[in-house]
């Protein structure tokens, strides 16, 4: 996916001008930036979901923001960060909305797709969960639920608007391994908006730094460490990375 | 992650449901031909069978049943359906328990195009209930065509919108009450809101069924965008629905049942509110089958208040003083168990 020099942002609030970079298949992406830096307009706008004045997101050769909203979610699966459900509705009914794209006119999911929505939960290890009511779980278990149903909508690209917020830590990191997993074995683009750095520094393969409406890239695999403090101080200001068991450790001074 | 255990308890609750339905159709077939039986003009289990085997003597007999019994009953039946399905629609799109067709100025346009009729053409059945689908109709499209000149196309500027339409409707109803004669018409106007079933035939009910069936398919077959509906309107487009599109098309049938029901019945309150909650603690999940639930518990609260009605005065009380009785402590209830949702 190449997102090529868009622009745009909220009437009177702030604004984004020409953001470009490219998000690859099986790879994972961190967004970073402070609060207010425009993370979630960026997702937003590469979904779609927010009108951009110029620029286009390319998907071989596709402009997918002039695509019809049911083409562009056969391509690209968002997932916000917490599902407004209201009401009780089993965990079957929540994943099986990521099938929508797929149906025609009038349609509703049938029995092979409801075998398809198991066969993914079984894969994830939550089988048992179908007829659960998708209220009850955990704010963790959700979170892989409403994955889940990305999974299905299936879509080659993967956006999740900070999808660690409000997790304790240990729950924290099954996601983010769940996600990393999801990204090798289905070889999806994950673009994930996130507010700490470590986290990206341990699971992700490229960081992109949103500071004053520009993007600073980072490749984890390739650059070393001090190239990667350099970096990161450019929006966290005083910080060290420290290196424990081939993993960082993020100290900000 | 759960265990077993609970996953078995989830299991038994999936059963259950369908126990649920069952149950419930049974009883509303019970009330259904108890209902046939009640009225001024009392007929036996017996007298029906005879009418319907064609042997029935008492001509009588006969016609009080085919032009006012049985339309009667299968009239409580539909509008309870009608009412109570749309409700259960109008909470999930609305994402608010409490919503109800009142929300977006249906009902109370509906009471405008009423009233008018009732003032300044006359008091004839059929002209009122034209009278008020179009009301009903044209309040719909007031709140659309308000929605779509914000330029802001969300469930909030929706509610808004209703209220806007709601508080003139209710301008123009007071200034046609006090202008209305106090002997005739403005008895009419009241006995109008509080609903009543007793003045359906056969041919109303016929009158009535093209514009409700449009609309019950209607909102059969976008059972799906319904369900995405509840979502945030960013989560549906994401989900690849057309938000805007599928929530008019879906406004607009469950707008028709809504018009075409109290066209004929006037108001009623509660049946729409009460019953989507019943079917939700119940079934204990809200989709497709939640809404089909609440169109049955919704026609057995409307053919039990109907019975009561036609049976505990002497002469016929209207329907909503049953329902609102029904109704409010139910409402309290659920206030005291804080379990709004």
């Amino acid at each position: 996916m190449r997102v090529s020099k868009i622009s745009g942002g909220y009437p009177g609030g702030f604004y984004l001008k020409k953001i470009s970079f490219v998000i690859e298949k099986g790879k994972m992406y961190a967004l970073l930036g402070l609060n207010g830096s425009g993370k979630t307009t960026i997702l937003k706008m590469i979904c779609g979901l927010l009108k951009t004045e110029s620029g286009n997101v390319f998907v071989e050769n596709i402009d997918i923001l002039s695509l019809t909203e049911k083409e562009r979610a056969k391509i690209i699966s968002y997932v916000p960060q917490e599902s407004n459900i209201v009401y009780d509705m089993s965990v079957l009914d929540v994943i099986l909305m990521g099938i929508s794209p797929y149906l025609k006119i009038f349609q509703s999911p049938n029995r092979k797709h409801v075998e398809q929505a198991y066969s993914l939960l079984k894969k994830l290890g939550i089988e048992d969960l179908g007829e659960t009511n998708y209220q009850i779980l955990s704010g963790g278990l959700k979170r892989i639920v409403i994955i889940a149903r990305a999974l299905l909508q299936n879509g080659e690209y993967m956006i999740l608007d900070e999808p660690d917020s409000n997790l304790d830590l240990i729950n924290k990191h099954k996601l983010m391994k769940k996600i990393r997993e999801i990204t090798d074995t289905y070889q999806k683009g994950c673009l994930i908006s996130m507010h700490d750095p470590e986290y990206a520094l341990n699971y992700c393969d490229n960081i992109l730094l949103l500071r004053e409406g520009r993007i600073l890239e980072i490749d984890l695999n390739t650059e070393d460490k001090i190239s990667i403090e350099n970096k990161l101080r450019e929006i966290y200001g005083n910080i060290k990375i420290l290196q424990y068991k081939q993993k960082y450790v993020f100290y900000y001074e | 992650m759960l265990n077993s255990k609970q996953t078995c308890f989830q299991n038994n609750r999936f059963n259950k449901s369908r126990i649920l339905v069952a149950v419930s159709i049974m009883i509303l077939l019970a009330l259904f031909f108890i209902s046939l039986c009640i009225g001024k003009y009392r007929l036996l289990f017996g007298d029906i069978l005879k009418i319907l085997n064609h042997t029935q003597e008492n001509l009588m007999a006969v016609n009080v049943f085919y032009t006012l019994r049985l339309p009667r009953s299968i009239m409580a039946v539909l509008a309870g359906f009608g009412l109570s399905m749309a409700g259960s629609v109008y909470q999930t799109i609305f994402k608010n328990p409490l919503a109800s067709p009142d929300i977006i100025g249906v009902t109370s346009g509906a009471n405008v195009g009423a009233a008018l009729c009732i003032v300044l053409i006359s008091g004839n059945m059929f002209i009122v209930s034209l009278g008020a689908f179009l009301g009903g109709i044209i309040a719909i499209t007031f709140v659309i065509g308000l929605v779509k000149l914000s330029g802001t196309n969300n469930i909030q500027t929706y509610v808004l919108s209703g209220i806007v339409i709601s508080a003139l409707s209710n301008g123009i109803i007071m200034t046609i009450k006090y202008f209305s004669d106090p002997e005739n018409e403005l008895g009419a106007i009241e006995f109008w809101t509080m609903g009543s079933l007793g003045s359906i035939t056969a041919t109303k009910l016929i009158m009535i069924l093209p514009f409700l069936l449009i609309g019950v398919v209607g909102i059969l077959l976008m059972r799906w965008d319904i369900n995405l509906l509840s979502l945030s309107d960013d989560e549906g487009k994401a989900l690849g629905i057309s938000v805007e599109r599928s929530r008019f098309l879906v406004l607009l049938f469950s707008t028709l049942v809504v018009a075409s029901i109290v066209s004929v019945t006037g108001l009623i309150s509660f049946v729409a509110l009460i019953p989507p909650h019943i079917a939700r603690t119940l079934l204990q999940k809200n989709n497709f089958t939640t809404i089909l639930f609440s169109g049955i518990l919704g026609a057995i609260l409307m053919t039990f208040s109907d019975c009561l009605a036609r049976s505990l005065l002497p002469s016929e009380l209207p329907i909503s003083i049953i329902t609102s009785f029904i109704g409010a402590p139910y409402l309290a209830f659920l206030v005291c168990k804080k379990n709004l949702v």
